[in-house]
């Protein structure tokens, strides 16, 4: 009978792609009970929104992430307009829909290149971050800087793409569609990923909503559930079906964010003409501050659902924001995946949700 | 199989990257860099550093300074967006590596008394 003990997993670990810090109860190979511990990359980023005026906190939660950036800001300023009654011009709408698709395909493209990395598949790895960088460079032609494209604003966004850059836009989607074929078909047909993945951290549906679990962590156990179907932004004019698979492991997990990104470059598909087609106005000037009130948005991030909540009491500082990260749903899932399994599979499982320890800790 | 006929053309077709510093970047047009202050355009008026998120910039009205930290600016480009005068603007590159830390300053030419204003005299309201 193999000694019970008690092993400490990160925050600095080889394996391990984010600083999250586990204590690993385990008898033999076999972990039998999870505790995880926060804070190590705690910023105090909530309290600093606070002392920091409205339009500036929008440069300040951009920042909460480093992979999905611009969706934060979006988050945060659907809250805002929320509060100070502002109709965003609907230009601006579908440009945040671009920029926010955009986000979602670097951000599962790197994601499937950290897997590759944890299977060993090193080849796959490098080209998954080389197409990667086709989207980076994309941002940058767009908005000027490659991941944190400070694009959103209270009220719009901050530029406006003529009909030449839709163009240069509509090339580079062209040839990121045909780079993914050879790169998905690896992920979905190569039999040491499945070997490694199938099975791994499996969840059912009712589990996955008991626990609170988002993102393709819920579509993965066959939950048909996506904030872009509350049509936030640009989405209410656009077809989005959320991709599930309904296996509820680590595979299917992968399964769901490969479709996702195929997802994401169809919705760009169906938003570039109707930019071609609606000129208009992008941002619409906002110079009051908020009165006393409160709002909430939720919208969706690569990892899930991400929550702003926003309380001002009236001048220039606002009295609270909060922010729920999509990974901070997905840990209780976590938790109650590990348990079972062997401690070689940790890494593997952690990564499986996609965890954004810097978004959770703020 | 698929993927090693794109893994075969990678190796046929060299390298993806650059060959720095060989090889020079090419800006792309819009993108933010360095930020620069147009000083004769600037008045001064201490918009920009009231507004920085990151504290990057100060101004000093009465010694008609801007002082810009480089190792501080996030490059939001928000206070090229709220200049009233249009007197600051972004390089398209980023700034040179440098082995010590260190701020820019700006000083402006003495201001030009206005007729209207007069110089101690009280202005009309």
């Amino acid at each position: 009978m193999a000694e019970r003990m008690v092993i400490p997993f990160g925050p600095q670990h080889p394996s391990l792609v984010e600083p999250i810090h586990m204590q690993l109860e385990v008898e033999g190979d076999t972990v039998l009970g999870v505790r995880p511990a926060f804070g190590f990359v705690h910023r105090g980023l909530e309290k600093l929104a606070e002392k920091r005026d409205w339009r500036q906190n929008v440069y300040l939660v951009e920042r909460t992430c480093g992979i999905c950036s611009f969706i934060h800001s979006l988050g945060y300023c659907l809250a805002l307009e929320e509060l100070l009654g502002v109709e965003v011009p609907p230009r601006a709408d579908l440009l945040r829909v671009m920029w926010g698709e955009l986000h979602r395909i670097q951000s599962h493209y790197l994601w499937l290149g950290l897997l590759a990395d944890a299977v060993g598949f090193e080849s796959l790895f490098m080209q998954t971050w080389r197409n990667r960088e086709r989207v980076l460079d994309l941002n940058e032609l767009t908005a000027g800087n490659r991941i944190v494209v400070s694009m959103c604003r209270v009220g719009g966004t901050a530029r406006d793409l003529d009909a030449e850059m839709l163009d240069r836009v509509e090339a580079t989607l062209d040839a990121a569609e045909s780079e993914f074929g050879p790169v998905e078909h690896t992920f979905r047909e190569d039999g040491g990923i499945a070997r490694r993945l199938v099975g791994l951290g499996r969840i059912t549906r009712e589990e996955a909503l008991g626990l609170g679990a988002v993102g393709p962590v819920l579509r993965a156990t066959g939950e048909a559930s996506d904030s872009r179907l509350l049509g936030y932004a640009g989405y209410g004019r656009l077809q989005v079906a959320p991709v599930t698979q309904a296996g509820g492991d680590a595979y299917a997990r992968l399964l769901v964010r490969l479709g996702e990104i195929r997802q994401s470059m169809a919705l760009l598909r169906q938003v570039l003409p109707l930019l071609r087609q609606e000129p208009g106005e992008t941002l619409v000037p906002v110079r009051k501050d908020p009165t006393a009130g409160e709002a909430l948005s939720r919208v969706e991030q690569p990892r899930g659902e991400l929550i702003y909540y926003v309380r001002a009491t009236g001048g220039k500082l606002l009295d609270r924001v909060r922010i729920r990260t999509p990974t901070f749903a997905n840990l209780p899932a976590l938790v109650h995946m590990v348990p079972g399994n062997e401690i070689g599979q940790v890494p593997a499982l952690v990564l499986s949700i996609d965890p954004c320890v810097s978004c959770t800790e703020r | 199989m698929r993927l090693l006929h794109t893994l075969l053309r990678n190796v046929a077709s060299g390298p993806v990257t650059r060959r720095y510093p060989k090889v020079p970047l090419v800006p792309v047009a819009g993108a933010r860099g360095d930020l620069r202050l147009l000083v004769d355009r600037c008045t001064f008026c201490t918009a920009c550093a009231v507004r920085c998120p990151a504290g990057a910039l100060e101004v000093d009205r009465k010694a008609r300074t801007w002082t810009f930290n480089p190792y501080r600016c996030i490059y939001c480009h928000y206070c090229v967006e709220i200049c009233p005068f249009h007197a600051l603007e972004m390089a398209p590159l980023g700034r040179e590596p440098a082995a010590a830390k260190a701020t820019v300053t700006e000083t402006g030419a003495a201001p030009v008394p206005s007729p209207s204003r007069g110089t101690g005299a009280a202005s009309p309201a």
